[in-house]
């Protein structure tokens, strides 16, 4: 039944290309069969598709698995590693092992035990079992032989030293008095031989932490009735003026039917709380979850310290959350004291609101506004009446320590550090140090700061007037030893936690009185050549002024500099003339459009008459927190502004809203962001932007899972949002691109034609990658933006489309990102193409801001160093570093301290050691400090930790912290190559021969699956390996013999060279590094 | 039947599924790898990429939510060419050894186009595989070879004693089926 018309040629090369429908390929089929016309146009046909260049080419990467082996064995090993990826164990540095250690270091100090159901004895006590183990003690229930009687016996770790022996025995002795239902009766307190102990009441139940790990929440009433006894607790404790410091969960226990409540451990927090070992890690007991915030920053604690504890306790209840959460001790710590949490009611409606309210007075951050007394407590919840405010004394009025204002104050402390303000508040918690803070009225003198005859420090007032320095006996000096200024005390002791107050007083009238006689000519010469500098430099000033007013912004900032850079005189201008320089600096840059540079500027002037200008400033660069600050200063000098109150509440409005708008990867950060921007409108318009961290939030997931629309997902999270924050939330708009910068869109207008994931067909087109948007658009973008992954985005995109043209424009940029901290960003720009431009550029901002920017602009002049300078400048400038070396390293300390940021200081050194090896000598650490570095390095999955390592490692080769943590290295267990395996290979041929890697390198070695990675091994083992490898080497060259007959040279190689150095190593030293 | 089998991603979102990671594994690590080497990647950072990639999806995948293959797509090339763009940079780092520098790597551009070809190659093998059982065996043979330009169709079906008919057929059956599978994927 063959068809009567043959089908048109372009049928048949649709058919050919499978894009008929399957009737007509039917059709075709039982035609084409048939018909031998239809035959030769198919032959003639040249069908070209999709599929057939697909197919053609498949071949070829078929050919390109020659390999196939190689790559088979590379399967084999990826495949190891994800398997050791899966099954880490989440927890390895956990507890149990240190429990064990800390009961061993107890039980083995036991007197022997008489019969099997014994663990040893004490005193007249019968160790029976293991209770639990803390930071402080372990606690066993014994039995007192005189008695008969079960008790819990608390035995203090001996390694905690004499001193907190002491201290132990002395808070429980004093806890001993109390006596109350709700706090557990103590016995009996004595030592004997090493071990102090205490004998308590033994209780059946468990832990409130027990608990809530179980049920994370309690109901209302539950909490009322625990929190009531806990409060009974406390109040009969503070009558006998003791405070117990360490409430928390842990430390409640809950009687079997769940009706009791007993306090454990009162004081004992104290006891312990001095000695190094336990605060090693930062806190107490490991946890500061429940500190207020006057114990937190070291403050005098009173009761009321343990009635905030109670509030974060009831919190925590309540809400099965934590009311300052963070991922680490710092940011809980952090959080503790600059946020307010959501009241309990606002996350959970059932919770009463008196309960919720008396949570929130507890939460009190000032402690004069707290709760005066836990029986206020225990009335309030019997009566169900929140409890009355307490009122505020006199005494001790810090209004910076009102509620709130710790967000500001913490931002102070930061500027303050670069010569903002003259008081600095700086909190630190690192309990091994403390601090030296200078008061003196003249900024131009400089502190050292000397410890064993060593100078340690300088401290320059100017910049910051507080250092945070290690524990211990220090000497001061002024730096400038002709100066006619005092300084006293000359010696000090710096302990933990502790300030001491350095004053420097200038002999203001013997200086300035004409009739003291000069010792010398040349204090006149200086004294002539200050005046008439200051004049040179008013005359200066008036014609950069005249400049800038007549339009020329760029001549009068070269003017200025110039004139600057060309003499000692910025060394001498007075602070009123640097006032005036510092302005028309900003008003110049401002007028040229830098923005960047003229905001340093701005904020070097800090509190002045020019607060209005820079709060407009601030307004018009959209930086909303800083513009309120000024704002607000300005209001409070003068309340009846009217002007100024509304700009003021415009721009907190502003600020309240702009951060809320951007939650990132869905609902687990948008509360974090609620919890963080406490005062901001629930009601606000949330923006969640699911591509920027590749959406993996609850809201990406719900689109993706469910397949609905973008409108339908927004509809979708905000009811999600809305219930899950008990609240309502008004709109959810997803951004569209990656990463997605709120500055895209315009107005704040959401774009909405397309969900996070780039376009199939289109998204490979270069302009597609970077959006289509061209240079000067990236550039734009960069300046505005804030979020420094997206600032990365902005700059990778830059780095691509970087040319003649607009190279100079790239340089400023890169400048630019080094001033604003993103100095990844800084390098992915330089290391194009290192222009010498951009060389000048960094010296000359080096110079510009020595003063007060040394420590930033420091850094980007290392990272251009690093960047193979040209051969004269690299001399030049690796003195300039050298010199400076030790204090950038200090600055990023002292910025970290500043910002309360340990994890940034960490971070910038770990990119030093990292990227600049050749500066680490500049950076004179110390043994101990590297130790310290090293000690932060053991982490499995992070690269830029291990190349960091490594490079400390090259640099210092001996340090067993190193070594330790290059044998557990990710390089060692994944095997890695390329980059950072080099390395490796350069730090272990560096550290020696080491017994401990060789046995490792070993062990591993004979697990190899495949020839492939054996490679750097063999070299290690050749540069440093001893006999016992030679034995492993002949096994393995019998595999190789099997399967790889050609890939013997290395392993032959090594073999030779271990067997040579052995044989000779008893009388000639080979030098390992000139071996290879 | 799916790029990425659905089922397959999300059996790995069961952090411990060894065998399906071992399969995940198979299919996309030789993929990554071989596109790594051609962007001029050498052996050892290719598998140091296809490594670094692995690691990002195994802490990243029991947590994302799997919808259409496209999401999926979309994200690993993300990823990878995040890594890539990585790997070249710390390449051009003028660190200890600087002939780890030297070698000549492909634009960008032309990386990334490559990724997409060899991506939908990928596929396409992917459903090859699946499809090659609604064929006869000597058919099958036949159409490998004739879509590789081996030989003619005539040559074909001299030497597997089928038709020419067979062949064409076989083809525009094969494609169309592809086209089905693969449609918003491919063109």
């Amino acid at each position: 039944m063959a068809p009567s018309t043959c089908p048109k040629p372009n049928e048949l090369a649709e058919f050919l290309c499978g894009r008929l429908t399957d009737d007509r390929v039917c059709e075709l089929e039982s035609h084409l069969s048939e018909c031998d016309a239809c035959g030769d146009t198919i032959r003639a046909l040249n069908v070209e598709d999709t599929f057939a260049n697909l197919f053609a080419e498949q071949s070829d990467s078929a050919d390109a698995d020659q390999d196939q082996g190689e790559l088979a064995s590379l399967v084999r090993d990826w495949e190891a590693i994800i398997e050791e990826q899966l099954h880490e164990p989440p927890d390895r540095y956990a507890q149990p092992k240190d429990a064990q250690q800390r009961a061993y270091e107890v039980e083995s100090r036991l007197a022997p035990a008489q019969d099997e159901t014994e663990i040893g004895r004490l005193a007249n006590y019968r160790i029976l079992r293991l209770l639990g183990t803390g930071g402080m003690g372990v606690v066993y229930l014994a039995e007192d032989m005189q008695l008969r009687r079960p008790v819990a016996l608390k035995i203090l770790r001996p390694s905690l030293g004499e001193a907190a022996q002491q201290r132990f025995l002395q808070e429980a002795r004093a806890a001993a008095a109390i006596e109350h239902d709700h706090v557990i009766t103590i016995y009996h307190v004595g030592s004997e031989g090493p071990l102090a102990f205490l004998a308590m009441q033994y209780l059946h139940g468990e832990t409130l932490e027990k608990r809530l790990h179980r049920d994370n929440q309690l109901s209302a009433d539950e909490v009322i009735a625990v929190a009531s006894q806990i409060a009974e607790g406390l109040a009969a404790a503070h009558e006998k003026h003791l405070i117990h410091r360490d409430i928390k969960p842990a430390n409640i226990l809950i009687s079997d039917d769940g009706k009791r409540a007993t306090i454990l451990d009162f004081g004992l927090a104290y006891a312990v709380d001095d000695n190094p070992e336990l605060t090693e890690t930062g806190m107490v007991a490991g946890t500061p979850a429940y500190m207020s915030p006057e114990q937190a920053r070291g403050q005098l604690m009173d009761e009321r310290t343990d009635l905030f504890s109670l509030g974060t306790l009831m919190y925590r209840c309540l809400t099965g959350q934590m009311p300052f959460p963070g991922k680490n001790a710092l940011a809980v710590i952090r959080s503790i004291q600059c946020d307010t949490p959501m009241s309990p009611r606002q996350i959970d409606l059932r919770i009463p609101r008196f309960l919720s309210d008396t949570v929130m007075d507890l939460l009190e951050k000032d402690i004069r506004l707290r709760p005066e007394k836990a029986s206020i407590i225990v009335e309030s919840l019997r009566t169900g009446r929140r409890p009355a405010r307490a009122v505020a004394d006199n005494r001790s009025l810090d209004p910076s320590a009102a509620n709130g204002n710790f967000r500001h104050r913490i931002w102070i402390a930061a500027l303050a550090f670069f010569g903002l303000f003259g008081a600095a508040a700086i909190y630190t918690i690192q309990t091994d140090r403390g601090q030296i803070i200078v008061k003196t009225d003249d900024p131009q003198i400089q502190v050292e700061v000397l410890k064993a005859g060593e100078l340690v420090r300088i401290i320059d007032p100017s910049t910051d007037d507080t250092v945070t320095i290690q524990s211990g006996e220090y000497q001061v000096r002024l730096k400038d030893s002709a100066s006619q200024a005092t300084i006293s005390p000359q010696k000090l002791t710096i302990r933990r936690n502790d300030a001491q107050v350095v004053t420097v007083e200038q002999e203001i009238e013997a200086a300035s009185a004409d009739d003291v006689v000069s010792d010398g000519i040349d204090d006149d010469l200086q004294k002539n050549g200050a005046s008439e500098s200051e004049a040179e430099l008013n005359r200066i000033l008036h014609e950069a002024i005249a400049l800038r007013e007549a339009g020329k912004p760029a001549e009068a900032i070269k003017l200025l500099s110039h004139q600057l850079a060309s003499s000692e005189m910025g060394e001498e201008i007075g602070p009123e003339v640097g006032r005036k320089l510092k302005l028309e600096y900003a008003r110049a840059y401002r007028m040229l459009g830098e923005y960047d540079i003229a905001e340093l500027y701005y904020q070097g002037l800090g509190n002045g008459p020019e607060a209005l200008e820079i709060a407009r400033f601030y307004e018009e660069r959209q930086q909303f927190e800083r513009s309120f600050d000024q704002y607000n200063r300005v209001f409070l000098a003068d309340p009846t502004n009217e002007e100024v109150r509304k700009a003021r509440d415009r721009v907190r409005k502003l600020a309240e809203t702009e951060e809320p708008q951007r939650i990132f990867g869905g609902i687990e950060i948008s509360l974090s962001v609620l919890n963080a921007l406490p005062n901001a409108p629930i009601d606000g318009i949330y923006r969640v932007e699911p591509g920027g961290t590749l959406a993996l939030g609850v809201a990406y997931g719900r689109v993706n899972v469910e397949g609905l629309t973008l409108q339908e997902a927004e509809t979708a999270v905000r009811d999600h949002l809305s219930e899950y924050l008990q609240a309502p939330v008004v709109q959810v708009t997803f951004a569209a691109n990656r990463r997605q910068s709120p500055l895209d869109a315009k107005d704040g207008s959401p774009e909405t034609e397309t969900f996070a994931t780039p376009n199939d067909s289109s998204d490979t087109s270069h302009e597609s990658l970077y959006d289509g948007k061209t240079f000067d658009e990236w550039h734009a973008l960069l300046k505005r933006e804030k979020h420094p992954e997206r600032q990365n985005d902005c700059l990778v995109a830059l780095r691509s489309l970087t040319n003649e043209s607009n190279r100079g424009q790239a340089t400023e940029t890169v400048l630019q990102m080094a001033k604003r901290e993103n100095f990844n960003a800084a390098i992915s720009l330089v290391s194009k193409d290192r222009p010498e431009s951009v060389v000048d550029a960094m010296m000359q901002q080096f110079e510009r801001v020595k003063a007060n920017e040394v420590g930033r602009s420091g850094l980007a002049v290392i990272f251009a160093y690093w960047t193979n300078l040209p051969p004269d400048l690299s001399n030049e400038w690796t003195q300039l570093l050298s010199k400076h070396g030790r204090y950038f390293w200090d600055s990023i300390e002292t910025i970290g301290q500043a910002n309360n940021d340990p994890d940034w200081t960490l971070e910038k050194q770990l990119i030093l050691c990292q990227y600049v090896p050749p500066m680490l000598d500049a950076f004179t650490l110390t043994d101990s400090e590297i130790a310290k570095l090293a000690s932060e390095l053991h982490s499995k999955d992070d690269a830029r930790k291990m190349d960091a390592a490594v490079a400390l490692a090259n640099h210092a080769p001996k340090l067993p912290a190193l070594i330790a943590v290059l044998k557990e290295s990710t390089y060692f267990e994944s095997q890695r190559k390329g980059f950072g395996g080099k390395n490796y290979v350069k730090a272990v041929i560096a550290i020696g021969a080491n017994a401990d890697i060789q046995a490792a390198i070993l062990e591993r070695f004979e697990s190899l699956p495949a020839w492939t990675r054996a490679h750097r091994f063999l070299v290690i083992l050749g540069e440093v390996g001893t006999a016992e490898a030679i034995p492993v080497l002949d096994s393995y060259l019998e595999t190789l013999k099997k399967h790889l007959p050609d890939e013997n040279d290395l392993v032959k190689l090594a073999r030779e060279t271990i067997k040579a150095r052995e044989s000779h190593k008893d009388y000639i030293d080979v030098p390992s590094q000139q071996r290879r | 039947m799916t790029t990425t089998a659905t089922s397959l991603l999300l059996r790995l979102r069961e952090p411990t599924d060894k065998t399906a990671w071992a399969r995940f594994v198979q299919i996309y690590g030789p993929l990554i790898y071989r596109w790594a080497k051609r962007t001029g990647l050498s052996s050892d950072d290719s598998a140091d990429l296809v490594q670094d990639v692995l690691t990002v999806l195994v802490c990243k995948l029991p947590t994302f939510e799997y919808d259409r293959q496209r999401s999926f797509r979309a994200w690993l090339k993300t990823v990878t060419m995040n890594k890539w763009r990585e790997s070249i940079r710390k390449k051009s780092l003028p660190m200890a050894d600087s002939s780890a520098g030297d070698v000549a790597v492909l634009p960008e551009q032309q990386a990334t186009d490559y990724w997409d070809l060899d991506y939908k190659k990928h596929l396409v093998q992917q459903a090859m595989d699946l499809v090659q059982y609604d064929f006869q065996p000597a058919t099958w043979q036949a159409l490998k070879k004739y879509l590789a330009a081996e030989a003619t169709a005539d040559e074909l079906a001299a030497e597997f004693g089928i038709s020419v008919w067979t062949i064409y057929s076989a083809k525009s059956r094969l494609i169309k089926r592809l086209r089905d599978e693969l449609a918003d994927l491919l063109d």
